[in-house]
């Protein structure tokens, strides 16, 4: 029986569709429309945040000696870093090969060191993060530590723009619930409005179902498949659209010399998971929208 | 089958459709509600099959009691009661035969057996070779004798009439009323609201007569038109 009523479901949701056209194209393309909006704003989050995990994961720590610490108490002072969980890699860099770095980087700038009796830069601590250390918070934590050695003069790291860039991330996440919810509530009412024509236009028929001994999931279902069904093209339409947009637009924007951010980096579209959600949210508000409609008919 | 004790229905603050209202049904009766506009035939039937509820009272249909009977039991129980009504009410968009179906489909029936009891019920009621035409390509007494065939496919227990005979002559109300008499000479209860006085005293059943709300006589069968020929002759000339 269910699968009987299943199938009866859908081929009056496809009826309902076909008899209302016009509306239901309409409800279709400003859901696709409406979904293309969160979609691109989603791939442009998506992508912030790959960046973003990137640069973090990047994040060096160098921590500098004190001034006459010798190679053997660096050596002492590397085992003892290892220790840490948070440590992936730790490289020494002896106040010698500070120099010979500082002169082949800026050989330009060689006039600086000239009449130095002595080496100046200091020895130091290259270190690499591991998996768990890569977050603000952990980073943090782990200057701290360094921080209380007393071998160590000084800790380094990206502070400031790693700061900003997570507070950027935040702002963006919080950007995409407002716009997510908007469309969302716009979406719903949409439906809404497109199956309460249909159920409108069909009364007098419900009326005879509700007589001759129809249950009310049984009246409501055609109509929830209908909401369903321009979910599901509405969202499918959306997909269509952002693929045509990051295809055929997007590289002739990165063409373009205006955005030189997006040029050097390279995008990527929505993950497969990303795809199935914006598929499921389409469908999911079609079907609350036309639940919304259906049960307030029900009522009377 | 259908018990009613003390039933009172209200509409709004002022109007009584219903005042008190006691009668008893049994199973496998045929029987005639009259009255005049406005006696109550309709709100009593409408209650019957649980489309107005009693503000008052206590109705027993097939053994439930309706004021106990929970929202979604509701259409369970309008499968056990098939409903004609003066204007069809037939889906206009559906084919005879897909109005039938239709009403089978909505029970749960399997699909196997649709198309032979469609098939088998318009028979019944000599629309066989109409089962392709639309609702509205039919007479006013073959759209009657479709809404009959939903009505009793899905074999209820109690057949409702609210004036089937309203819209159509003498000729076809006649076709109606035998088409009727078969389907209670198969067990089926049934009730019938109508004006036709004519048809009343044709059919010689059990009658009830309501005004204002309130049963003013209950007449068995053999009785009835000796005892009602004043009335009869009264209510016939707002017949149509």
């Amino acid at each position: 029986m269910f699968v009987q009523n299943f199938s009866y479901f859908i081929e009056e949701g496809f009826r309902s569709l076909r008899h209302n056209r016009f509306m239901s194209v309409v409800a279709i393309v400003t859901i696709g429309f409406a979904l293309m909006i969160f979609g691109a704003f989603l791939i442009v989050y998506s992508n912030v945040q790959q960046i973003t995990d990137g640069w973090i994961q990047e994040v060096e720590v160098t921590a500098y000696l004190r001034q006459g610490i010798s190679d053997d108490a660096a050596d002492e002072i590397k085992k003892r870093l290892w220790e840490n969980r948070e440590i992936a890699s730790v490289a020494y860099v002896s106040q010698e090969q500070a120099l010979q770095r500082f002169k082949s980087e800026h050989a330009d700038a060689a006039y600086l060191l000239e009449g130095l009796t002595n080496n100046p830069l200091p020895a130091s601590f290259e270190i690499g993060l591991s998996k768990e250390a890569r977050s603000r918070e952990a980073v943090e934590r782990l200057v701290a530590k360094l921080g209380k050695l007393p071998e160590l003069e000084g800790v380094q790291y990206g502070e400031e723009w790693t700061k900003s860039l997570l507070t950027f991330l935040k702002i963006l996440r919080l950007l995409g619930f407002i716009l997510g919810g908007l469309l969302g509530v716009a979406i719903i009412f949409i439906i809404a409005n497109t199956v309460r024509l249909t159920v409108y236009a069909r009364r007098d028929e419900l009326a005879v179902m509700r007589l001759i001994g129809a249950t009310n999931w049984f009246i409501k279902g055609p109509f929830l498949t209908e909401g369903l069904l321009q979910g599901l093209v509405g969202a499918l339409l959306s997909l269509g659209l952002l693929f045509g947009m990051y295809h055929f637009w997007l590289p002739r924007l990165q063409a373009s010399a205006g955005i030189f951010f997006l040029q050097s980096v390279p995008l990527s579209f929505l993950s497969v998971d990303m795809l199935l959600w914006i598929v499921a949210a389409g469908m999911l508000m079609g079907f609350f929208g036309s639940l919304m409609s259906v049960g307030r008919f029900l009522k009377i | 089958m259908i018990r009613m004790s003390n039933v009172q229905k209200r509409y709004g603050r002022e109007f009584r459709a219903i005042k008190g209202l006691s009668l008893h049904i049994r199973r496998g009766e045929f029987v005639f509600i009259t009255g005049p506009s406005g006696a109550g035939k309709t709100t009593l039937l409408k209650m019957i099959y649980c489309e107005q509820k009693a503000d008052d009272g206590e109705i027993l249909v097939n053994g439930r009691n309706l004021s106990r009977l929970r929202r979604g039991s509701i259409p369970y129980l309008r499968r056990n009661i098939g409903v004609v009504f003066q204007d069809f009410k037939l889906i206009h968009s559906k084919s005879v035969f897909d109005n039938i179906v239709f009403a089978l489909r909505v029970v749960g029936t399997p699909k196997s057996d649709t198309k032979r009891r469609a098939w088998d019920v318009l028979r019944r009621v000599g629309l066989q070779h109409k089962i392709n035409s639309y609702p509205l390509c039919l007479s006013g007494g073959e759209q009657q004798r479709v809404a009959i065939a939903r009505a009793v496919v899905n074999d209820p227990a109690i057949l409702i009439a609210d004036e089937p005979t309203g819209n159509l002559d003498a000729a076809v109300a006649d076709e109606i009323m035998s088409l009727l008499e078969e389907i209670h000479v198969r067990g089926t209860t049934v009730v019938v609201a109508t004006h036709n006085m004519g048809i009343v005293h044709r059919m010689k059943k059990r009658v009830i007569r309501l005004e204002d709300g309130k049963c003013v006589s209950d007449t068995d069968a053999p009785d009835a038109f000796e005892l009602d020929e004043d009335k009869i002759a009264l209510v016939k000339p707002s017949v149509g």
